[in-house]
Formats: structure tokens, C-alpha cells, sequence
């Protein structure tokens, strides 16, 4: 796909967007290949051709929670991978992303792409009424701030649509919008709580207060990985596999400590510990989840070396299937 | 041979170049100036005038990929009968110097994270349906050396050419050596059928090479040996048995069996045999390891037998280590021996677990 452009005001907002596009290596954003220049007044930017469709008939491609979590999954990777070179979208919309014939999710139109800090204030309104958040109306006579939060609140709208069709109305008099109780209580999302509270926090007014999207990606991830996770405890010259067939370990020394590990499908939780039980240097002294691979000790420092037990634990890195 | 390019000549009216890099098997690597989009970028030019077509053809199919794990392929010209690659351009170096050279193998669970996000930029290809052909150490780019914090694949289906040239080494018995220096590197890691059959390379091809530089990784030995004479091994699929270090400490017992059964799978002289690519990535995620950053130090001092201390390189707090969760033979590295380790919290002092030893 070549895109051109003549009109002597959109050039800035192209040079942004190939600016913003030459740095990503995104399976879930838009892959550009070349900028060509016409003449001093025009160039052209040639673009991955996508073999698919846009996302605003979600009824079409969501009907189940998996089709949901992993469509929600796919944008906010895309909107991380975004963020993380410091880039923010600022037009994240469901005409705005497309799906391609192999089921993968790719986020375009970077026309509103700015980087972050003093290229990120910028005159005026620019993004869609109904997505954008409200500090994007809200300053609109004045020089306004952007932080990637706008795309975190876009987000939330886009679940919105896709959930409930609907996207929230703004008038000129009233730029907030109060989100409903509940809305986000549908079936597709009843058996995750945790996802439905980030989601309802994406909309606070006040940006700082919206979740990261790496946050949201993280845990809708954790939920599409469910059961899928191995662990490995070497422990007294053996190794234990911890998967969802084998969920539980106990770990002992008479008189000195003890512990249960437990797999819940979602993380590697440490129970019931007594006495001298430590994750890396953190005495255990109740439930915790295990943060990743770490070493588990039994027997406190005080004690002889040869009265203390070290196991290692690792946990495999599982990788979402499209 | 096509002669070098000077400083500042400027290609295709756009890429001006800046500073001869580095050489390949069959190109030479230039860092250009991208003047209309003002970036850094590889500028690639072949060696000799036989390998000109492969070039063209590499440059369509690396075009048609985008993957982190690939590096990416921008522009293709010729001017003066002469192609010329543009590639995005790697801060680091390939995997033979970066970390071949410096230790004798990896520790399986840095060796899992290595061969993790190999595999998934190979599968990116191949689901473009885009063969390698030439998966080697030093057609993998690795950037912030042992924390692997970007490797890329490079150099895609620029092979063909070694493939002739090692059926002239075949034929003449040795008598060009010399002249095939360049196809002798890339032989280690070829698929059987690579050498035999020009026409049966298939994907499965970069498949038996993973299994190979696995095989080396993992051991420090290379599966079939070096120069002409690992052409017979491969063509009987002839690899030297694990050596038992790699399995004997507890430790790393069950990850370096499973890698282990991983490189057996790839070496197999039935393509049909050997898993995809997409397969291979399944089996890396379904692998225990830990992707904690390394750091490096050396042994400071030994207390009883079975365990001592690390001194950082930057000279503050000793790390402890035991030596179970040193890789290699049961044995505590010498004083002074140079090692790479991730660290944990522990009381007393953090606690070093994998140790690796560094040449």
C-alpha cells in the first residue's frame, strides 16, 4: 500500500507518523517498508498491505472469552511495543486496527503519533471524538501535555465497543464521562474480575490514575496462559515438575521449616510456611506468590551451613499460540 | 572481485557511506548514512560477482519479514551492475565473537533463552515461507553481549553460493580449500541434504542447523567436527554422544535433558522427521529457565569444599556460590577464574546461581 499525501499541512503529521513507524518491529503495529519523496512537496510512505478487516463489527470475530481476552491481548501488545520507544498513538479506535487473514492484530494510522515529552504538546484537538480522552478536549484552546495515558483511556473505549457497542457521548459542555456501574459485567469477562477492574480504571479522568498498559497486557496474559506453566524444584539431590497435573510440593526439614507450593493455573503460590522458610532473602511468615525463578531457603543464617537447604526454582516462559 | 566502496560515495543517490564494518563469507559490510530518512543503516555489497543473484534474492525474501528477532531488510539497489543490500543497522556483535569466543559452551539456561528467540525469528520466516539456508554463529546478531538483550538473524539466502562452493571443495578433494574458506565455515551447521541435493533444501534445512550450533552450545564441541572431514558425519548423521557433564549435575540435569532431546529432534536425516519451527518454539516455552540478568566476576576465595565466594567486577559485596550450580565438570572453578552468574537476594550474602566460567 502506497500512501501519498499533497496538502502542505498534513506533511508535518506524516513526517511524524514515518518517524514513529521506522522504529517498530511490532507483530501487532503496522509494518512500514519505505518512504519515497516525490518532490519538495509531497512524499509517499509504502506500508504493509493488510489481508483482512478493521474491527468495527466485533460481533464478526469475538464470540467467546478467548476470542475477546486474545483480541484485547494483541491491541494492548501493540500499544506497549508503542509506548515502549516513547512514542504515543493518541487515535486508538476500532477502524484504527485491523485483523489479517492468519488472526493477527495490527495497529496503523499513526497520523497522531507524537513522542513523548516537549514534541508531545501540541495546539489544538486531534483524535476521535468518543475515544480520546478528556484531557484531549479539555485543553483544546491551550498548549496541552499528552502522556501515553490518552491511549490507555482509547483502550478502554475500544473494550467498551467491543462489549457493549456502545461508546461513551461527549458534548461540548460535558467533556468527562462518567463510566456506568457495570459495564463491564458481561459474560464474556464474568470469571476475570482482576481484567474488568483494569479495564474500568482505564477511564478515571485523572490519567496518572489509569492503569499501564503493559499492566493490562500482563494480565490478560496471565489468563490466556492458564495452566500452561512448568516449574522445576531441585531439591536434597532430586528435581520435581510443577505443571498443571502435578500442582502441589511440600518442602521440609524437621524442626526447622517447612512449606507448600501450590500451582493455581495462573501463579506459584507458597503456602502454609512455618519457621525459617526464606524466598531469596525474604522471610516467608505467610501466603506469597513466587515473583519467578528465585532460590527457596530452609534455615535461617544463624544456623550451620550444613543445617540449610537451598532449592532452586525455575518457571518455564510459555508463549501465547495465535 | 568488486572493489571496496570509499568513504562518502554515496549509493542509489541516498545511502552515503560512512565506515567499512565488517566482512562476511561473500559481502562486504559498510555503515551508510540513510539521507532522506537521517538514520544509521548496513549498506551490504558481495564480494565476487558470482554471488550477485543471491543477493537480489535475499533482499526479496528478508523484505517480506518483520520480526524482532530478524534483522530487518530495507532497500535493494543496483547501480553499475552492482546490488547493493540496505539492512537495518545492530548495535553489537554476531554470536561467534560475542559469546563463542568467550566461553567454552552456555549454561543451559542461558543457552534455552538464546535458542528461544532464535527459534521465534526463524519461525517468523518460515511462516513467510522464507528458507535461511545459512543459519550459523556468525549470522546472528546478539546486542548487549551475555544479557542477549537483542539477537537478530541476518544474512537470509545468501547460501546458495557456499553450497557451490563446497561441491567444488567435495570434487576436488581438498584442492580448493583455500578458496572455499568461506563455505567451510557454514559447513558444521549444514543439513545433509544441504550438501547431497541442492534442490531438497527446505525449511527443515534451518532446522537440522539449529540443532547443530544447540549441539555446540551446549557441549563446546562442535556435532560433526570441523572442515571437509564433518561432511561424512553429517551424510551419516554422525554426531559424538552428549558428554556426561552435561547432564550429570543435578541441577541442570532435566533442562539440559530436554534440550538435549530438543537438538536430537533437529538432527535427524529425514527432514520429514525434524519438528517445524513453530514446534520448536512450543518446546522452548514449555522449558523451565530462569532469564535473570548476568553479571560477571571472578573466584575469589573457596570455603570447604563445596562452595566460596565471587568478587563482582565492580568490586563490592562477594557474591556466594555453591559449586552445583557451577556448569561444567563437578568440580570448584579455580581462585581467580574469570565467571558469569545471576544473582539472588540471600542473607549473609547474595547467593550466585547459574555460574558459568569465561575464558
Amino acid at each position: 500500500m502506497v500512501k501519498t499525501i499533497k496538502d502542505r499541512s498534513e506533511i508535518d503529521r506524516l513526517h511524524d507518523e514515518k518517524i514513529a513507524l521506522l522504529k517498530i518491529t511490532s507483530k501487532n503495529v503496522v509494518q512500514i517498508y519505505d518512504i519515497i519523496n516525490f518532490n519538495n512537496e509531497s512524499f509517499g510512505i509504502v506500508m504493509e498491505h493488510i489481508d483482512g478487516h478493521d474491527l468495527t463489527n466485533p460481533k464478526d470475530f469475538i464470540k467467546s472469552s478467548h476470542d475477546l481476552l486474545m483480541t484485547l491481548w494483541q491491541i494492548s501488545s501493540g500499544i506497549s511495543d508503542i509506548h515502549d520507544l516513547d512514542l504515543i498513538h493518541r487515535d486508538i479506535k476500532p477502524n484504527n486496527i485491523m485483523k489479517n487473514s492468519e488472526g493477527i492484530i495490527k495497529i496503523l494510522d499513526f497520523g497522531l503519533t507524537r513522542e513523548f515529552g516537549e514534541n508531545a504538546m501540541t495546539f489544538g484537538f486531534k483524535g476521535t471524538l468518543g475515544f480520546a480522552a478528556p484531557e484531549q478536549y479539555k485543553k483544546m484552546e491551550s498548549l496541552v501535555n499528552f502522556t501515553s495515558a490518552i491511549d490507555v483511556y482509547s483502550f478502554g473505549v475500544t473494550s467498551l465497543y467491543f462489549i457493549a457497542q456502545t461508546i461513551p457521548k461527549i458534548t461540548k459542555e460535558n467533556l468527562t464521562y462518567q463510566l456506568p456501574d457495570n459495564s463491564f459485567d458481561v459474560e464474556y469477562l464474568m470469571e476475570y474480575p482482576s481484567i474488568i477492574a483494569l479495564l474500568e480504571r482505564c477511564f478515571n479522568e485523572e490519567p496518572k490514575l489509569r492503569p499501564k498498559i503493559t499492566e493490562i497486557r500482563d494480565e490478560i496474559k496471565k489468563y490466556l496462559l492458564y495452566d500452561k506453566h512448568n516449574a522445576l524444584l531441585t531439591f536434597n539431590g532430586q528435581t520435581h515438575l510443577l505443571d498443571n497435573k502435578n500442582k502441589k510440593a511440600v518442602l521440609s526439614i524437621p524442626n526447622i521449616g517447612s512449606c507448600k507450593i501450590k500451582y493455581d493455573g495462573l501463579n506459584y503460590i507458597i503456602t502454609k510456611p512455618i519457621g525459617e522458610i526464606y524466598l531469596n532473602n525474604t522471610h516467608v511468615t505467610s501466603r506469597m506468590i513466587i515473583p519467578g525463578s528465585c532460590v527457596i531457603g530452609i534455615g535461617a543464617l544463624s544456623r550451620p551451613y550444613a543445617q540449610r537447604q537451598f532449592i532452586t526454582f525455575d518457571i518455564s516462559n510459555p508463549e501465547i499460540i495465535l | 572481485m568488486i572493489n571496496k566502496l570509499e568513504k562518502d560515495q554515496l549509493i542509489g543517490n541516498r545511502y552515503r557511506v560512512v565506515s567499512y564494518l565488517d566482512e562476511g563469507g561473500m559481502q562486504y559490510v559498510y555503515i551508510a548514512h540513510d539521507s532522506i530518512l537521517n538514520r544509521q543503516v548496513a549498506l551490504k555489497t558481495p564480494k565476487i560477482r558470482s554471488a550477485e543473484k543471491r543477493f537480489q534474492r535475499s533482499a526479496i525474501v528478508a523484505a517480506k519479514i518483520n520480526h524482532p528477532n530478524i534483522a530487518k531488510t530495507l532497500d535493494y539497489i543496483e547501480e553499475n551492475d552492482i546490488p547493493y543490500l540496505i539492512e537495518e543497522l545492530i548495535s553489537g556483535e554476531d554470536l561467534d565473537k560475542c559469546i563463542s569466543q568467550k566461553v567454552k559452551f552456555l549454561d543451559p539456561a542461558l543457552l534455552s533463552t538464546l535458542f528461544h528467540k532464535i527459534t521465534k525469528g526463524l519461525a517468523a520466516s518460515h511462516h513467510a515461507g522464507v528458507i535461511h539456508r545459512d543459519l550459523k554463529p556468525t549470522n546472528i546478531m546478539v546486542n548487549g553481549g551475555f544479557q542477549l538483550t537483542e539477537v537478530k538473524i541476518t544474512d537470509f539466502g545468501v547460501a546458495k553460493m557456499a553450497e557451490s562452493e563446497i561441491n567444488e571443495a567435495v570434487i576436488d578433494d581438498g584442492n580448493t580449500l583455500s578458496a572455499s574458506a568461506t563455505a567451510l565455515g557454514a559447513v558444521p551447521y549444514m543439513a545433509p541434504e544441504a550438501i547431497t541435493q541442492e534442490s531438497k533444501v527446505s525449511l527443515k534445512s534451518d532446522i537440522w542447523s539449529i540443532g547443530a550450533m544447540m549441539y555446540e552450545f551446549l557441549t563446546g564441541e562442535k556435532p560433526f567436527g570441523k572442515g571437509l572431514a564433518a561432511i561424512r558425519n553429517i551424510l551419516d548423521c554422525d554426531y559424538k554422544e552428549f558428554p556426561k557433564f552435561t547432564t550429570l549435575n543435578i541441577q541442570f540435569r532435566h533442562l539440559s535433558q530436554d534440550l538435549i532431546k530438543i537438538i536430537k529432534s533437529c538432527l535427524q536425516l529425514d527432514p520429514c522427521k525434524r519438528p517445524t519451527a513453530d514446534e520448536l518454539v512450543i518446546k522452548f516455552s514449555n522449558l523451565c529457565y530462569s532469564t535473570k540478568n548476568r553479571e560477571t566476576g571472578v573466584i575469589h576465595s573457596h570455603r570447604v569444599n563445596t562452595c566460596g565466594f565471587i568478587m563482582p567486577s565492580n568490586n563490592v559485596n562477594k557474591v556466594f556460590f555453591h559449586k552445583d550450580s557451577v556448569y561444567g565438570k563437578l568440580q570448584l572453578p579455580s581462585l581467580g577464574k574469570k565467571v558469569l552468574y545471576a544473582k539472588y537476594d540471600g542473607a549473609g550474602a547474595d547467593r550466585a546461581h547459574p555460574v558459568l566460567l569465561l575464558n
